[in-house]
């Protein structure tokens, strides 16, 4: 039985953001469910508290929504990135790169490096 | 400047509060319909398939509260809530609102006139 973890508030955040980018405008249900194909359902979202990010994430002018009509004609909300939340998703994106190359160094150490 | 911006957000959403109402509703609902279908396609029957989805959804109610709480100024919403609590049980009990109201107003005016 594979352990599911849960996902920090940040972290989510970015997933969007990068799911936004990737596939352009989705509604809130599309992106529940490609961060779940994304993650290849390693990681549980509560799929409900995608919303309150959402809501955030406007309100900070990371992403901006709209009406439109989504599969088989439902009124849906559209999610799409914006400029401040591109520029928002690039320098995190560089953020975990550089804490990812400094962990990496450490684990790449070895006892006689260190004498 | 997030922050800031997050206030006067949330100082201009106070009176659209029921406006933000429904919008939260209609997305609730709207991504459970999508589920429940998606629950249908994968053969599940009718009730097992919208019993999932609300499963999967997380809790509702807690997931409510920190929607409402991101947006408009909860700190204000609950003074309100409270200043009409009181006003509605003062006016079931004038005789303790009175006697309430005038122990204060005596108190006050003494210890402002004892200590100028």
């Amino acid at each position: 039985m594979k352990q599911k973890t849960d996902v920090l508030q940040g972290t989510l955040a970015l997933m969007v953001l990068k799911t936004l980018d990737i596939l352009g405008p989705l509604h809130g249900y599309g992106i529940a469910r490609r961060i779940e194909q994304i993650s290849g359902d390693l990681l549980a979202v509560n799929q409900g508290t995608l919303y309150p990010l959402l809501l955030k994430l406007e309100q900070e002018g990371a992403i901006a929504s709209e009406w439109g009509a989504s599969e088989n004609n439902r009124r849906a909300r559209f999610y799409r990135l914006t400029r401040a939340g591109r520029g928002q998703l690039q320098a995190e994106t560089l953020g975990w790169n550089q804490t990812a190359a400094i962990i990496e160094r450490f684990f790449a150490v070895k006892a006689e490096d260190l004498s | 400047m997030k922050t800031l911006r997050r206030f006067l957000t949330r100082l201009l959403n106070f009176d659209k509060r029921s406006q933000h109402e429904e919008r939260m509703r209609e997305e609730i609902e709207e991504h459970l319909a999508l589920e429940t279908e998606h629950n249908l396609r994968g053969g599940l029957p009718e009730t097992e398939a919208h019993r999932q989805a609300v499963l999967k959804f997380g809790a509702m109610e807690a997931i409510k509260e920190t929607y409402r709480a991101e947006r408009g100024l909860p700190f204000i919403e609950t003074l309100l809530q409270d200043l009409r609590y009181t006003l509605r049980m003062f006016l079931r009990n004038p005789g303790f609102a009175a006697v309430a109201i005038l122990t204060l107003a005596l108190g006050i005016g003494a210890a402002t006139t004892i200590f100028p």
